[in-house]
C-alpha cells in the first residue's frame, strides 16, 4: 500500500491526497463534495524551453523549438482513432495546454469519470506518429501560430521577453515559429516522447467528488499498462543566462485601437519557497499599489492616461523570473513617466500600513473564493510539483507575510538598469 | 413559495421576480439585482454611460477608489455592474459577490446589499443631476472602450458580422452602442434618462450561495430593491436579420484571416430551441463535429472552425481562422456541411456526440454560482418561468435525429463575412 498524504487547510476547508506510485507518477486528488463536475489531469514537467534532450551518458539531442506544443497536438491521435473523439463521443470535454515548462491533457466530465480516466491514461500512453500526420499537424499549427501573430496580448508578451532575455529559451514562442516546426519528423517527436513521457516525470491530478482510495486503486491498474516503460533518465538544463536585459525597448505596430505595454524587470532566478513568496507579494503590490483602490490608479484614470487597471505581477520557472506591469494605455508618454516615478517611489517609501492591512483581508477572502475554481486548484497543485513544495504552502506563507517583505522586494527588484518596455501601437493611419 | 429540487441545490421561486437558489457546497454568495428594458438601439449607449457613472460613486463611498476599499476590507466582496442584450432585452447587470460567514465569523452580507442598494439608487449628484466630471470621464472611457474592441480579431469580425446581418434591426449594435451615440449624450438627459430606467425598467433579483442560516432574505431583497409596485412584464424588441443574403470583404493588416457566416433559422419556437441546440454543436461544437473534423482535421486549412448558437436571437454564427488563400475553399467545405445536415448526412456518431456534450454543459452550470444564476434568469426571459437543468437535459435526450433534419430546414445562410489577412497575400 502506497502512503497517501493528507494536507489540509482549514482557510478554506479544503484537503488534497497525494502518493508516489511505485513507477514514480506522482498523483494529487482533490475532493470536492457536491461538484458535479469531475476533472483529471496527466501532466509532465516537459514545456517550451525543453530545447535538448540530456541524456545519463551525457548525450545531448537538440530539439526544434515548438516541439513540446506540437507534441501536444499530435498524441491525440491515435492508431484508426483520435482521442479528441473518442471522449467527445463519450459526452466529455478534454483538451491540452503546453506552458514555458509543462504540458497538461485533461478531461471535465459529469459522469463518466471512470472510463475518462481509462482512456485519459491510455490515450497519453500510446503515441502514433506517421510522416502523413506529422504533415498534417503542421498546417493546423500554422494557422495556431498566425492567430497569435494578431493577438496583442501573446506578441506583447514575447517581445517583452526576448528584450529581458538573450540565451534563455523562454525567449521564443511557446508554439514555435513555422520556420522552426517545419523540419519537425516523426523520428523526433518519438525521441521526445520517450525521454519526457516516462511517468517518473509526470503527474496525475483529479480534481472533483471522488473516492480517494478507490481512485488511487485504479490508477496504480491503469498505469501498469502504460507504454513508456523505458524510464530513460535524463538530465534537467542548467540555463545559464546573462544578468543585463537584451534591449531597452520594443514597439510593433498592429491593427489595434487603443496602445498597449508591458514593463519588464529581469531578475535572478528565485526557486521553490522564494519563489512562491514572490508570487504572492507580487498579487500584493497589485492590490495595494495598482488596483481600483489605490491612489496611483485613481489620478491616472481621473487623467485620461489609462482606461484599467495596470496588472502587476512576478513570473518565473527554471532559470528565469521577472515583473511584469501589463496595461492597456490611452496615453504612453505619460503613463510611463508616471509609472517610473511611481515605481521610484514605491521602492523608496515602500507601502502603507493601511493599504497592507487592508490587502491582507482582501487576500484571504480572494483564496476562499479561488478555492472553488477548478484552475485555481489545478494551477495551485501543478505549482506545488514544479517548485517542490506544499499544495497550500501559498496560503501559509500569505499570512505570515508582512509589510517589511514587501518593502523588501520592492528594494530588490526594482532596478531600472533591468526594466525593459515592449509596446504595441496602432498603425499610422 | 414553491420549492423545486434540482441537481445540487433546490430553488425557492417567488413569482419570476426573486429568485433565490440555496446550494450548501458554495463558499461565496452571487446576488445580482437586473434591470432589464426593450431594446432599443437608440438606448446602448445611454444605457450603458450610466452604468460606468453608477460604479464611480455614491451618497456612501463618494469615489470609486473609497467604494474598493471598504469592499477590499470585506474580505474581498465584489461589487460589478455589467451590461448585455439578450436578445430583444437589454440587461444592465448589478451584481455583488460575498464570502458566506461561515469561512469569515462575520455577517457582511447586509452590509454589501446595502452598498449594492446605494450603487443604484443613491448616486453621486449635483443640481439634480451626477457630477460633472463623472459624467465627461466615463463618456470618454466608454468611446475607449467602443475602440477596444478592434484590439480582438475574431471578436472583432463576430461584430461586424452581427452589424450586417442585423442591419435592419435593434441588433445591430453591441450592449456600448456606437462612438457617435456616445458623443452625443448630455448630461442632463443623462440623468433623465437614470430615472426613467428607475421608473419603467422590469427588475428582477437572483441569489445563489449556501444561504442555510441567513434569515428573511426574501423579504429584504424585496422591500430594499423596490419590486412590488405595479411594474409590467417586460416586452421583448423583434429582432430580425436582413431578409437578403449578404456578402462583405474587409481587409486589414492581420496576418489571418476571419471568416465568418451568419446563419438565421426561422419560425423558431421554444421547443426549438434544444434542437438548435444540439444542431449548432453537430455541425461545429465539439471535436467530432462536421466543422472541426472537414476544415481541421481533414483539409487541415484552420486551427478553429467553429459554431455557436444564440438562442435569444435565432441565429447561429459560424467561424474560422484560415490563410486567405483558402478563402473559397474554406467557404466551399463550410456550405457542404450545412448542406450536408440539411440533407440529413448526420452520422449516429455525430448526432450522439452533440447530444452529450450539450447534456454535460448543463450538468455542470450547477457549480458555478455566476453561472447558474445567469442561467436560470435567461431562461426565466425565454420560457416565462423557472426552468431547472433537470428538465432541460430530459429534453435534450428526447431529442431525434429527425427533428434535426428537420429543424436543418430552417437555417438560412444570410450573411459572409471576411475579415481578410493583408499581411498573408
Amino acid at each position: 500500500m502506497n502512503k497517501i498524504k493528507t494536507e489540509r487547510n482549514n482557510t478554506i476547508n479544503e484537503e488534497v491526497k497525494s502518493t508516489v506510485l511505485e513507477n514514480g507518477l506522482r498523483v494529487y486528488i482533490y475532493p470536492r463534495k457536491g461538484y458535479t463536475k469531475k476533472m483529471g489531469m496527466l501532466g509532465t514537467v516537459f514545456g517550451s524551453i525543453d530545447n535538448e534532450i540530456i541524456y545519463e551518458n551525457n548525450k545531448v539531442t537538440k530539439l526544434p523549438d515548438g516541439i513540446a506544443h506540437f507534441l501536444e497536438h499530435k498524441l491525440f491521435e491515435q492508431e484508426g482513432a483520435n482521442a479528441l473523439d473518442i471522449f467527445s463521443k463519450m459526452g466529455v470535454d478534454t483538451n491540452a495546454y503546453t506552458t514555458f515548462d509543462h504540458t497538461v491533457y485533461y478531461f471535465e466530465t459529469a459522469d463518466k469519470y471512470e472510463e475518462s480516466l481509462e482512456e485519459l491514461i491510455e490515450f497519453v500512453s500510446s503515441p502514433y506518429f506517421t510522416d502523413k500526420n506529422v504533415e498534417k499537424e503542421k498546417g493546423i499549427i500554422g494557422q495556431e501560430i498566425k492567430m497569435y501573430e494578431d493577438e496583442p496580448n501573446a506578441v506583447v508578451y514575447y517581445n517583452l521577453l526576448k528584450c529581458l532575455y538573450k540565451t534563455h529559451p523562454v525567449n521564443i514562442d511557446i508554439a514555435g515559429t513555422i520556420e522552426t516546426i517545419t523540419p519537425i519528423t516523426k523520428e523526433i517527436l518519438y525521441e521526445c516522447y520517450n525521454a519526457y513521457y516516462s511517468l517518473s516525470n509526470m503527474f496525475l491530478l483529479i480534481i472533483g467528488d471522488v473516492n480517494v482510495d478507490e481512485t488511487i486503486e485504479e490508477v496504480k491498474r491503469l498505469t501498469k499498462i502504460y507504454k513508456n516503460n523505458k524510464n530513460i533518465k535524463i538530465i534537467k538544463k542548467e540555463f545559464i543566462e546573462q544578468e543585463e536585459i537584451v534591449k531597452k525597448e520594443i514597439n510593433k505596430k498592429l491593427e489595434v485601437a487603443v496602445p498597449m505595454e508591458c514593463i519588464g524587470f529581469k531578475l535572478n532566478p528565485y526557486k521553490g519557497q522564494k519563489k512562491i513568496k514572490g508570487e504572492i507579494i507580487a498579487e500584493i503590490i497589485n492590490d495595494a499599489c495598482f488596483s481600483k483602490s489605490s491612489d496611483f490608479y485613481e489620478r491616472l484614470y481621473e487623467m485620461g492616461i489609462v482606461s484599467s487597471e495596470p496588472d502587476f505581477s512576478f513570473e518565473g520557472g527554471n532559470g528565469y523570473s521577472y515583473l511584469l506591469i501589463s496595461s492597456y494605455i490611452i496615453k504612453v508618454e505619460e503613463y510611463e513617466k508616471e509609472i517610473i516615478e511611481y515605481l521610484e517611489k514605491l521602492k523608496k517609501e515602500g507601502i502603507k500600513e493601511e493599504d497592507f492591512n487592508r490587502v491582507i483581508n482582501k487576500k484571504i477572502g480572494d483564496v476562499i473564493y479561488s478555492s472553488e475554481r477548478m484552475n485555481w486548484v489545478y494551477r495551485s497543485i501543478i505549482d506545488g510539483i514544479l517548485n517542490d513544495t506544499e499544495v497550500f504552502k501559498p496560503i501559509q506563507i500569505l499570512k505570515e507575510i508582512t509589510k517589511e517583505d514587501i518593502n523588501d522586494f520592492l528594494k530588490e527588484t526594482i532596478v531600472f538598469e533591468k526594466m525593459a518596455i515592449s509596446r504595441i501601437l496602432p498603425r499610422d493611419k | 413559495m414553491a420549492f423545486i429540487e434540482d441537481i445540487g441545490g433546490k430553488y425557492i421561486k417567488m413569482d419570476n421576480k426573486v429568485i433565490l437558489i440555496n446550494d450548501n457546497k458554495f463558499k461565496g454568495i452571487f446576488l445580482s439585482v437586473n434591470l432589464m428594458r426593450p431594446l432599443n438601439v437608440n438606448e446602448n449607449s445611454k444605457n450603458a454611460l450610466v452604468a460606468s457613472i453608477l460604479k464611480r460613486g455614491n451618497e456612501k463611498h463618494l469615489t470609486e477608489k473609497d467604494l474598493e476599499e471598504r469592499l477590499a476590507e470585506l474580505y474581498s466582496s465584489k461589487i460589478d455592474i455589467n451590461v448585455e442584450r439578450c436578445g430583444g432585452i437589454y440587461n444592465i447587470e448589478f451584481s455583488a459577490e460575498i464570502i458566506n460567514k461561515k469561512f469569515i465569523n462575520n455577517d457582511i452580507l447586509d452590509e454589501v446589499i446595502d452598498i449594492l442598494h446605494s450603487v443604484i439608487y443613491k448616486p453621486c449628484k449635483q443640481n439634480g443631476k451626477f457630477y460633472p466630471e463623472y459624467f465627461c470621464r466615463e463618456k470618454q472611457n466608454l468611446i475607449d472602450k467602443i475602440k477596444e474592441e478592434k484590439n480582438e480579431k475574431r471578436k472583432w469580425a463576430l461584430k461586424r458580422l452581427e452589424q450586417e446581418m442585423f442591419k435592419n434591426s435593434d441588433y445591430r449594435l453591441g450592449a456600448f452602442g456606437s462612438e457617435e451615440d456616445v458623443r452625443k449624450i448630455e448630461l442632463e438627459e443623462c440623468y433623465l434618462h437614470y430615472e426613467k430606467l428607475l421608473e419603467e425598467a422590469d427588475i428582477r433579483i437572483v441569489m445563489v450561495g449556501n444561504l442555510e442560516g441567513y434569515d428573511n432574505i426574501e423579504e429584504k431583497l424585496t422591500s430594499k430593491f423596490n419590486i412590488q409596485g405595479k411594474r409590467k412584464e417586460i416586452e421583448k424588441t423583434k429582432i430580425e436579420a436582413i431578409k437578403e443574403f449578404k456578402e462583405i470583404k474587409e481587409k486589414e493588416m492581420i496576418s489571418q484571416s476571419v471568416l465568418c457566416m451568419g446563419l438565421s433559422l426561422k419560425e423558431m419556437n421554444t421547443k426549438d430551441i434544444m434542437k438548435a441546440y444540439v444542431y449548432s454543436n453537430i455541425l461545429g461544437g465539439t471535436p467530432s463535429s462536421k466543422l472541426f473534423q472537414n476544415v481541421r482535421e481533414k483539409e487541415s486549412l484552420a486551427y478553429y472552425a467553429k459554431a455557436e448558437y444564440i438562442k435569444h436571437i435565432n441565429a447561429i454564427y459560424v467561424f474560422s481562422g484560415i490563410h486567405i488563400s483558402n478563402v473559397e475553399k474554406a467557404t466551399e467545405v463550410i456550405r457542404k456541411q450545412i448542406d450536408d445536415i440539411k440533407q440529413g448526412k448526420i452520422t449516429e456518431e455525430e448526432f450522439s456526440t452533440a447530444k452529450a456534450n450539450l447534456i454535460l454543459g448543463y450538468k455542470e452550470i450547477t457549480d458555478n454560482r455566476k453561472a447558474y444564476s445567469r442561467h436560470i434568469l435567461s431562461n426565466s426571459l425565454i420560457y416565462k418561468n423557472i426552468v431547472d437543468t433537470k428538465k432541460q437535459i430530459a429534453e435534450i435526450e428526447s431529442i431525434s435525429l429527425a427533428d434535426i433534419i428537420s429543424l436543418a430546414d430552417k437555417v438560412e445562410e444570410k450573411t459572409l463575412y471576411l475579415l481578410g489577412g493583408m499581411l498573408d497575400e
